[in-house]
């Protein structure tokens, strides 16, 4: 936990924050890295937003929200987290030994936690001294906003003088609390691609993904 | 809309340092609908924030699973438009889905604007000053068995 310490150039005054946010569930599920992990994620995107807002004072709101996405998608994260070495430190219990340290969500999780557990340590300062210098470098580095799955679609068949995709909900299906959506994405011309995600926005994504490399293939 | 500061100030409860930062809504132009739509992409993450701090500090909600549905449905679009009417910020009453993003831009926005005013605070009373109990006799049934709350929610408490 030191040298994690080291590596992260933070010191806790609650080292039972540290501690919770390097529990992973599989240990006691009341007790681990969970609700750190819901406000790391908040506390996350919104220093990403303000980053970009001032990195990218040029730019729209929809070439700053495919920033944000790809900063705070998973395999960033994932990626931030092995630099750290925060598999290492990682207190899992025996159904993740082989492996769970590794393991990209199992370290996704964590990152988020340990942002959520400096935030409550040390307050919004801290949690930015935490993410600047990591995140603002990867902003840099993209000179142009990525594009998302819908946008590229979008642009395919608008390239191809084709009206842009509709997208429609098949269906919702799950209990309340974890809902699924099965979204269909067509092109006119071309057969539909279907997704299904629990959020709407994600199935639509996938479903425009798998869409444009059918019609990409084609 | 209205068309002074002192205006939106009163319906907000809120005085702004930098009367410039409330140009963008009390004018209706190209430019401040831009100005609009850049800062509603920082509001929705300082909105998101909040809400997020809020449900983790109020032990009515027991499971992960619910404070993830109740933040999506308390930061989405349809909520931000509601609040975006209540503080009489646009005109329109369409309930298309582009009438509707119009109106939560228009909310996400101001988040932002007294955030970048006033500081996490001020954005706290603003955005949490509107889950109240009307927020919650409009919960959709969906989410009925995750709703243990009554009344104004107190901003702010941490629970680690």
């Amino acid at each position: 936990m030191d040298a994690l310490l080291a590596r992260i150039g933070y010191s806790f005054r609650d080292n039972a924050l540290l501690k919770l946010a390097l529990t992973h569930p599989s240990v006691a599920r009341a007790q681990s890295n969970q609700r750190l992990e819901f406000l790391g994620d908040a506390v996350l995107g919104l220093v990403v937003a303000r980053l970009l807002y001032n990195l990218y004072p040029a730019e729209q709101e929809g070439e700053l929200a495919r920033r944000h996405a790809a900063l705070v998608r998973g395999e960033t994260l994932t990626m931030v987290a092995r630099e750290i070495g925060l598999g290492e430190a990682l207190h899992i219990g025996v159904s993740e030994q082989g492996g769970g340290r590794d393991n990209a969500s199992n370290l996704e999780d964590a990152l988020e936690a340990l942002i959520g557990a400096i935030y409550l340590d040390g307050g919004m300062e801290a949690a930015e001294t935490f993410i600047m210098p990591r995140w603002s470098e990867m902003a840099r580095k993209t000179e142009a906003p990525p594009k998302d799955a819908k946008t590229a679609l979008q642009e395919w068949a608008q390239a191809r003088g084709l009206p842009v995709p509709n997208y429609v909900l098949v269906e919702s299906t799950g209990p309340a609390h974890a809902p699924e959506f099965t979204i269909e994405t067509t092109v006119q011309g071309h057969p539909p691609a279907q997704a299904k995600a629990a959020g709407k926005r994600a199935a639509e994504q996938l479903a425009a993904g798998m869409l444009l490399e059918i019609l990409q293939g084609t | 809309m209205h068309s002074t500061v002192e205006s939106l100030e009163q319906a907000l409860g809120y005085h702004f340092k930098n009367p410039s930062r409330a140009q963008p809504f009390i004018e209706k132009t190209y430019g401040t609908a831009i100005m609009r739509r850049k800062l509603a992409f920082v509001g929705d993450g300082v909105a998101k924030f909040l809400v997020s701090e809020y449900l983790l500090g109020n032990p009515n909600y027991s499971s992960l699973e619910e404070r993830g549905a109740l933040r999506d449905w308390l930061t989405s679009n349809e909520q931000f438009a509601l609040y975006a009417r209540k503080l009489g910020l646009c005109n329109g009453e369409g309930t298309n889905r582009n009438s509707i993003h119009e109106r939560a831009t228009w909310f996400e926005a101001l988040v932002a604007a007294v955030y970048q005013d006033g500081g996490v605070e001020a954005a706290k009373n603003l955005v949490l000053d509107h889950i109240s109990q009307e927020t919650w006799d409009t919960l959709p049934a969906k989410y009925i068995g995750f709703h243990g709350l009554s009344g104004k929610p107190q901003a702010g408490k941490r629970i680690a």
